[in-house]
Order: C-alpha cells, then structure tokens, then sequence
C-alpha cells in the first residue's frame, strides 16, 4: 500500500461511515415512527395483547319433575386445562400434570395430540379434579405454564340412579359428533360436553345454553395474571330448564318395585294427552358415573354387562305383547261384525282348539264356551283364535298399526324402536308368495304371539286409547321450558290426540268391561287387585309372552279409574313368568303411590269405592 | 481497572476511551435488561443476569489482552487462526450431524463455532489483501478473498444456519472497498445476491439485469469477464425459484412471514408483530425499567437474545433505543477513523472488518426487533444475552483499541 495515501483512506473512512449513517438514519425513522406516530395504535394493541378471551361455559339447564322438584341441576367442579404452547417444555409440563393428576402421562400427551386444529385454545384435560389437586396446581403455577384451573358446572342427581335412561347422560363431544354440528353452525369445541343419551339428548338445545367471555390478562404463557372488566364481556347465557311430566315418587315406587335382579320396564301414561308419569328402565345405571371422565373399565362394565344397563328398555325394548293384544283382537273382531259382545264361540276344551287338523292350547284349558267380557278376563286363547281366525290379517293389522303398533309412537326421547306388526307384505317377502297360511299366522297374532315385536311404551300407548275413549296420544315427557333469566314458561307444543276412525264407543265400552273384570271379576286374571285398591277401580290385562330363550315374559297393562281414567300404567318383566303374579304387583305399587298422592281425589269417592 | 494490565493501557494517550467506553455502557445496559426479560421468566440454577456479568467480565479482560498483542502478532497467525476455525466448523458438522450450531459444555454453557470463524475470516483476508501485490487486476485478487468468506458461509448454512451465514460474505466487501476496489466492482459483486432478491419479480429482475449490464458495459470490462458476470446473474436469477424448493419449510416461513406478517398473527409473524408492538407502546419514555408488559407477559419471543431491543425500546422509549443507536454510531465512527488512522493496511483491513460485522449485527438485530427485516437470530452486540457473541465482539473491540494504539506501525 505504499502508493496509498492518508487522504485517500480518510476518503473511503468517509464514504463507509456515510453507508452506515444512512442507515443508521433509517433505523432511527422508524423507531420515531413507531414510538412517537404508532404509539397510540401499538399502545392500544399491546394492551389488548393481555387480555386473553376466557369462555365462560353456560350452566346447563335443569330438569324437573311435574311437582318442581329437581332431578337434575349442577355443582361447581374445577375443571384442568392446557393451552398448547409446544417445544421441549411442553413435554415436561405434561410429565408434571399427569403426576399430580395421578394420571397416566402418555394418555394425556395422546388427548393434546388429538386437539387438531386447536393450537391457542385451552384444552380440557382432566374434569372435576379434586380439590388437593387444584391446590397443589396452584403452588407449581410458575412452573407450569399454559395449565389453567376453571370451574365448570358438573351435573348433579338429587335422586340418584332414579330415571337415568329418562335424563340421560353427557358426554365429552367426540371427532363425528363435533364435525358434524360444526358443519351445522354450532358453536362447539373439542372438549365440550354434549347431551349424549335420554333428555340431555333430545334437548342439547334448550338445556345447552351460549357461552360467554370474559377477560383476564394473562402472560404469554397464558397463567393468569388477574381479571379485568372489560366492556367486550359477553356473559353466558344459561341453559333453559326443562319441566318434565315425570312423577318421581311413581318412578321411585316403579322402580323400587323389581327385584334386585329383575330386567324389565314401567311405562305410566296420563291417558288422556300422553304425559309420561313413569318410565322406568331396570336395570338401570349411574349417571354420575359418566358425570366426570369415564373411564374405559366403567364403560366396559357398563356395556358388556348381559343385562345391558345402558338400554332404555321402556322405549327400546322389543318383546311380543302377549295376551295384552287380545284387546285389540276384540276390538277388530266387533269392528269387522264377526263377533258380538253376546256370541258364543266354540268351547275352551283340553284337547284345544283345531284349525284344519291341527290342535292351538288355550294356556288354562277348560274356560268351556265364552262371551266377550268373560273371554277377556280370563284371558282365553281359544277364544280369541277364533276371533282372530274370523276376522282376519288386515283388519288386525290396520287396527294396530292405528293403535300405536309397528311403528315408533314419538316420544321426545331419543333410540326409540318401532317394533313390528306384520302384514300381507311382510309374509310374502318372509315366507314367499303364496307359501304361508293367513289363518296358521292370524291365530298367533290373535293373542300376541308370533311376529308381532313391541315396546311396553307402544302398549301402554295401545292401552291408553282404549281407556280414553278412542283416542290416539303422543306420549311426551317435556310439558314447559323455564328460561331462568326471567323466569317466563313456555309451554311446549305437543301433538294432539287424535280420534281413530272408525272406533266405535259402543264396541270400546265393551272391551273395557272386559278388562275391568280382569281386575274385578271373579275369574279375573289379576282379581287380587281390587280388594288391594279400594276406591280405585282398575281395569287391566294380564300377558304372559311364550319365550323361546327361557322364561316367559310378564305383561300387566292396566288403567285407572276405570269410569274416568287418569292413568295408564303398562309393566314388563323380562322372563318375569306369569303376567298377575310378576307384573301387576308392581303396577299395584305404581297406582298405589300415585293413588297416595292423587291431589284430585275427593273423599267421597273412596267412600263410594268403600260401598263396593 | 486502574492494576496490571489495565493500568499499562490506560496511561497509553493512544487508548480510544470514547469506544470502550462506549462498549462498557452497552455491556451495563445489556446486563440491566437481560435482567428485566429474564427476572420472572426463566427458571435456571443461576440467573441469566449473573452469567451476563461473568461474560461481559470475561470479556474485558480478553478485549485487554488482545489490546495488548502487537499487530505482527495477529498477521502471523492468521491463516492458522483461520484454519482452525474451519475445522471447528466442520468439527460440528461431522459431530453433531448437522443439527445444532453449539458444542454443548457442562453448567449449560454452549460455544458456537461461527463466532471465533468471524475473527479469523477477518485476519485471513486482511492478510491477503495486505498484500503488496494485490491491485484487483487479477481475478484471484477478489476471488481469493471470495473464496476465504465463502467456505465458511457455506459451512454455516448447511448447519443450518442461513442468518448467521450470511455475515461471512458481508465482512469481506467492505475489505475490499477499502482496499481499493471500485463502486461499480462492488455492485458487480453483490449482482448474484441482487438476482436472488429480485428472483420472484420478473419486472424488478429485468430492471436489475439492465442496471447490471450498464455497469458492464461502462466499466469496460474483457469480453470473457462480461460475459461471466451477466451469466452469473442470470444463472442465480434462474436457479433462485428453483432452489426455493429446497429449503427448510422453517426458512420458507420466515421469508414469508416478513413479507407478511398479518398473515398468520399466532405463527411466525406473532415475533414481528409483537416486536413491533412493544417498540411502539414504549412511546417517549417508555413504561419504565421492569415494567414493560409485553416483555413481563413474555409475549416477546427471546427477549433476552434476539429481541433486548424490543425490551428496551418498551421500557425505555424513544429516549433508551436512541442511546443504544447513539452509543453504536459513536463506536462504528471511532472505529472508522481508527481504520484510517492506522498506517499498518494489516490493521486497518482488521479494523474495517470488524466494524462490519459489528455493524452488521446491530443493523440485522435491530431491523429486525423495528419489522424491518426477516427473524435471523443474530444478536444484538454486547446487548444480547450469549456468552460466545459476546467473547467474539469484545475481540473485535480489542483488535480495534490495539491497533488504534499502534496506529504508528508499520
């Protein structure tokens, strides 16, 4: 560098500075432009920065009975979640968690994976979490970043396991159900709880309620820092309370009712708009136990169980309705003209009754030759074979289905099945066209066996159009929606009964003498009842469905009073046996409780029913 | 200060106390505010703030010893020097595989191999181009120097490490300028990184390659020359889109999320945004020391390395960032008329590497902490939390004081 001289450095010193100046110049623009003419705008923006969107998740609705009393409402439950925040302290954090939980540490990673698209939202990672725990969470706060305690109302059930099948369940909302109310527009996340069985189901809507949001200012990574009022808070608004048509202390009594390992179920209707009084599922099952997380041997228990628990088998149990359908094979047969309440048919004889050369047992042989009413109550099957044989597949069938049978009655519960009564149809593509017999399978029917499959709820459904005069209802369980924030009650609409055509009262009031008798006759099937119910009179019908799996299954259906019906009350006893001695006890105890607390019964008439 | 060694320097007239004292304030103001990012947030046996004050001691005290060595010393050991720093670079690259940038020590101390290789690109060029035969007529006169950035660049980038990289190629064009290097060679120079920028707008690289071919044909370059330069161009203007496909979805997303960062607000541009955020809600005088809520929520991504700018704008406003760009334009003036000041070429091609790398780091830190430029992880100079950065600026300082003291020799 010998030919280099100082000035000629001094230059190039000069030049580089100038670079740097200009530079230095622009970094010095901007930090001006964003302290002195952003400043509010960034000010504004990093005060908002704090502010996390907390939800607030409604309070569920709760669920009355049809006096108020409470059969489901909610406590507070502290609920433990995580907001993502990834990288190496992630892991640790979770390793931390799932020690105090006393949980599994793998199964939690599994549940944050699962998260998908919900990078920046809390994830609820374990529910209702003891109060050591939140404690203990609390004091490690510092090194648990992005855990955050919330409380979250829990249900609650003030009478147990008492009509579980009716209330229903809820459930963490999974990846189908969640996609799909998504794709609705509902404002649903992973995490939230959802009606998944009984009424929690069928009114997710009404008792769900919206969350709000409120905002507290929390660091980065996310631990709250403390509340702040803010004027974006949206509260929640809370679920809408159901008013049920429910009476507990008939389901307690039809419940309490079965033996320890009796299955069967209860259905009591108000015949004369379908309320649902009771209804009752044995066995039944613990809903607290799906109240927190459940976990899987709590869940196989409850589904490998044989006696399967879970089945609402008032609505969903199927079973052939036995000797309860000759009411309706009266009815057919006087409304076809084939019988009057006055015609003898062929006498009930041990070597039974033959169609073509081919002999059908009455279940008690020896009735000899009987007249409707008398057929009726001492349930004779040889009797009405013949009524069916005479009357024929149609006219049984179309009455039935008119009745409630074959098809699902509508009930405003969820897995409610449709049963099966079978026509024309259903033989020719059973059997072949032409390769079936109508008399060899109308004689079945006749008396509730063979094809026909149905729920106690479509019997008693069937019963309740005998006992109000004709008339077809749509059993339902929700009468009133209590929005709590004023207090205002919606009555819920409900569909009206409906007259049958063609039901004519005079054949009606026939086969309801019969059935009375079944209770008050002196060859009645149940007529141990009436001296056990003074002042009430009942009239019913013994079943006892022929099982090929074992045991028969017992029927009782009945109603009362029996001049003005107030109630229906329909039994089944899964391989109960006899129908009077399993079943219509516990129908005697239903009407017995309902009779205790019956507001409308003036004493003068149990007086007259004391004349009797 | 005022024993041993110390007192030697200090009575030295030559001692440019304006720089170190500079330095020393930026050290103390580092310390404060890696105190302030880091007191709530993170949880170590021994604080950040502590081992700050260890580094920064450490440093002193290798900033004198270098000070103290005579300028033949660094001329002689230069290649060596630079030697051994590539083989540290490979070193990490056999050792660890390709995936980290440190060597990890016990007590959790790391050591990052491309600090040390910054010193010694910026000896083992100044050597080269110290030499008395260099005049640029000779294409190995730039190349040579090229070539000595070059292969730590690529070394670095393939750890990866493309932020870091980038300094190797940056130290030597100032080298080069001083040297004697034309403006128009300099532009020729940087025209493949211009062609890389432009790559994504055909009208932009169009206008580029016509400035391009002007300066070509004004500097009269040989035809051969000519040629090799504008394909060079067009090659890296071609191969750029090409190349995009190849890189680490992490660095596609940063380029990306500068360009912009509302796009994905959580994301990656959540840095951007809440850089720019706390900068800009410091006002004039800021929220005050520990006060500042986007640094106290930790909303600030690394605050205590990357982003103590955004710390200190936050908590001190317009006041605290315009000391801390005061302070660094008082050092790079310094150091630039120590550069011309120095009448060993050695020693003012060190000094003029140095102040490029220093200045290249603040302008890439601090642009970055403002959202003027992409999130590359370079630390800001004797600010930033980081014991081997630090180590190797306060060389830089050191080299630049113990020339400046000897700027009589030749």
């Amino acid at each position: 560098m010998i030919g280099d001289d100082i000035q000629q450095h001094r230059r190039r010193g000069r030049v580089l500075f100038a670079c740097c100046a200009v530079v230095l110049a622009f970094l010095v623009l901007r930090v001006a432009q964003l302290q002195v003419a952003r400043h509010d705008v960034l000010h504004r923006i990093g005060e908002q920065n704090r502010l996390r969107p907390l939800t607030v998740q409604p309070t569920r609705g709760r669920i009355y009975d049809r006096q108020a009393r409470i059969l489901v409402d909610n406590r507070p439950s502290w609920t433990v979640f995580v907001t993502p925040v990834g990288g190496v302290g992630q892991e640790r954090v979770i390793a931390e968690l799932a020690g105090i939980l006393e949980t599994p540490s793998e199964s939690m990673r599994e549940r944050m994976q699962q998260r998908r698209g919900y990078q920046y939202t809390a994830l609820p990672v374990m529910r209702d979490v003891s109060f050591d725990a939140v404690a203990h969470i609390r004091e490690r706060a510092l090194d648990l970043p992005g855990v955050t305690i919330q409380m979250e109302p829990r249900r609650r059930y003030p009478f147990g396991t008492l009509a579980a099948h009716v209330l229903g369940t809820l459930r963490e909302i999974d990846e189908a159900d969640l996609t799909e109310r998504q794709r609705q527009g509902q404002d649903y996340l992973f995490g939230d709880m959802v009606g998944k069985r009984g009424l929690e189901l069928t009114e997710e809507e009404t008792l769900r309620g919206t969350r709000g949001v409120e905002y507290v200012e929390v660091d980065a990574h996310g631990r709250v820092v403390r509340e702040v009022t803010s004027a974006a808070e949206r509260p929640p608004r809370h679920g809408r309370d159901l008013l049920t048509t429910l009476d507990i202390d008939l389901q307690l009594a039809a419940e309490s009712a079965f033996h320890d390992t009796a299955r069967g179920a209860v259905v009591a209707l108000d015949p004369r708009d379908g309320a649902v009084l009771v209804l009752a599922s044995v066995p039944g099952f613990d809903p607290l136990d799906f109240s927190g997380v459940l976990d899987t041997e709590t869940w196989n228990r409850l589904t490998n169980d044989p006696d399967r628990p879970l089945l609402n088998r008032a609505v969903a149990g199927l079973y052939p309705p036995a000797s309860t359908l000759k009411v309706l094979t009266a009815l057919a047969g006087l409304q076809q003209g084939v019988i009057t309440p006055t015609t003898r048919l062929d006498p009930c004889v041990p070597g039974g009754w033959a169609l073509g050369n081919r002999p059908f047992q009455c279940w008690s042989p020896g009735h000899g030759s009987l007249m409707l009413v008398e057929a009726l109550e001492q349930s004779c099957d040889v009797y009405f074979y013949q009524v069916g044989v005479r009357t024929g597949l149609k006219p049984l069938h179309d009455l039935a289905v008119q009745f409630g049978l074959g098809h699902r009655v509508g009930i405003d519960l969820p897995d409610e099945l449709a049963g099966s009564f079978p026509d024309d149809g259903w033989y020719n593509r059973r059997l072949g066209t032409g390769r079936w017999n109508e008399s060899s399978q109308v004689i079945n029917l006749a008396i509730g066996q063979g094809e026909i499959l149905a729920t106690p709820l479509q019997v008693a459904v069937m019963t309740a159009v005998v006992a109000n005069g004709g008339e077809r209802v749509t059993p339902f369980l929700v009468r009133e929606v209590l929005e709590p924030a004023d207090g205002t009650l919606q009555p819920r609409s409900h569909e009206p009964s409906q007259p049958i055509p063609g039901l004519d009262s005079q054949d009606l009031a026939v086969v309801r003498a019969g059935m009375e008798a079944v209770s008050n006759g002196e060859h009645g099937t149940a007529r141990w009842l009436a001296p056990r119910l003074p002042g009430i009179r009942v009239a019913g019908k013994t079943g006892t469905g022929q099982n090929p799996h074992g045991e028969d299954h017992a029927w009782f259906t009945c109603y009362a009073p029996a001049e003005a019906p107030e109630i229906v009350v329909t039994v089944l006893v899964e391989n109960g046996g006899g129908g009077s001695t399993v079943a219509a006890p516990i129908a005697f105890e239903v009407l017995q409780a309902w009779a205790r607390t019956r507001p409308s019964v003036p004493a003068t008439v149990v007086g007259e029913g004391g004349v009797r | 200060m005022r024993g041993g060694l110390g007192a030697v320097l200090w009575a030295r007239r030559d001692f440019d106390r304006v720089l170190f004292w500079s330095v020393v304030a930026l050290l103390v103001i580092g310390i404060a505010f890696v105190y302030s990012a880091t007191v709530e947030n993170v949880q170590v046996p021994t604080p950040l703030h502590t081992r700050q004050i260890v580094w920064a001691l450490l440093g002193l005290a290798l900033l004198f010893l270098v000070t103290a060595l005579p300028i033949q010393f660094f001329y002689s050991t230069s290649y060596i020097l630079y030697g051994l720093a590539i083989l540290l670079l490979v070193g990490i690259l056999v050792a660890v595989g390709g995936s980290s940038r440190w060597f990890d020590f016990p007590l959790g101390i790391r050591f990052q191999p491309s600090e040390p290789a910054k010193v010694a690109l910026i000896l083992a060029a100044a050597r080269y181009l110290a030499g008395r035969n260099v005049s640029f007529r000779r294409v190995q006169d730039f190349l040579v120097p090229m070539a000595l950035g070059g292969l730590p660049f690529l070394l670095v980038a393939r750890q990866p490490d493309l932020g870091t990289s980038v300094i190797f190629p940056v130290i030597i064009i100032p080298m080069l300028f001083w040297r004697g290097l034309p403006l128009w060679a300099i532009i020729l120079l940087c025209s493949p990184g211009l062609s890389v920028m432009t790559a994504f707008s055909p009208l932009t690289w169009g206008l580029m390659l016509l400035v391009i071919g002007a300066i070509v044909w004004r500097a009269r370059l040989r035809r051969g020359v000519a040629a090799a330069v504008l394909l060079t161009v067009i090659a890296f203007g071609v191969l750029t889109p090409m190349a995009w496909d190849h890189l680490h979805e992490y660095q596609k997303q940063r380029i990306v999320t500068f360009l912009n960062p509302q796009q994905d607000r959580l994301g990656a541009g959540y840095h951007i945004i809440q850089s720019t955020v706390a900068v800009g809600s410091g006002g004039l005088l800021g929220k005050g020391y520990l006060q500042g809520t986007q640094t106290k929520l930790n909303f600030l991504p690394e605050q205590h390395t990357d982003f103590i700018f955004s710390v200190i704008a936050e908590e001190t406003g317009l006041l605290g960032a315009l000391t801390v760009i005061l302070l660094f334009s008082l050092i790079l003036a310094r150091a630039l008329r120590a550069a011309a000041e120095i009448r060993n070429p050695f020693g003012q091609l060190v000094v003029v590497g140095a102040t490029a790398v220093l200045f290249f780091h603040f302008v890439v830190n601090v642009g970055m902490a403002l959202g003027l430029l992409p999130i590359t992880g370079l630390p800001l100079p004797f600010v930033s939390y980081g014991g081997s950065h630090l180590l190797s600026q306060m060389v830089l300082i050191g080299l630049i004081l113990g020339f400046r003291m000897r700027w009589m020799e030749y």
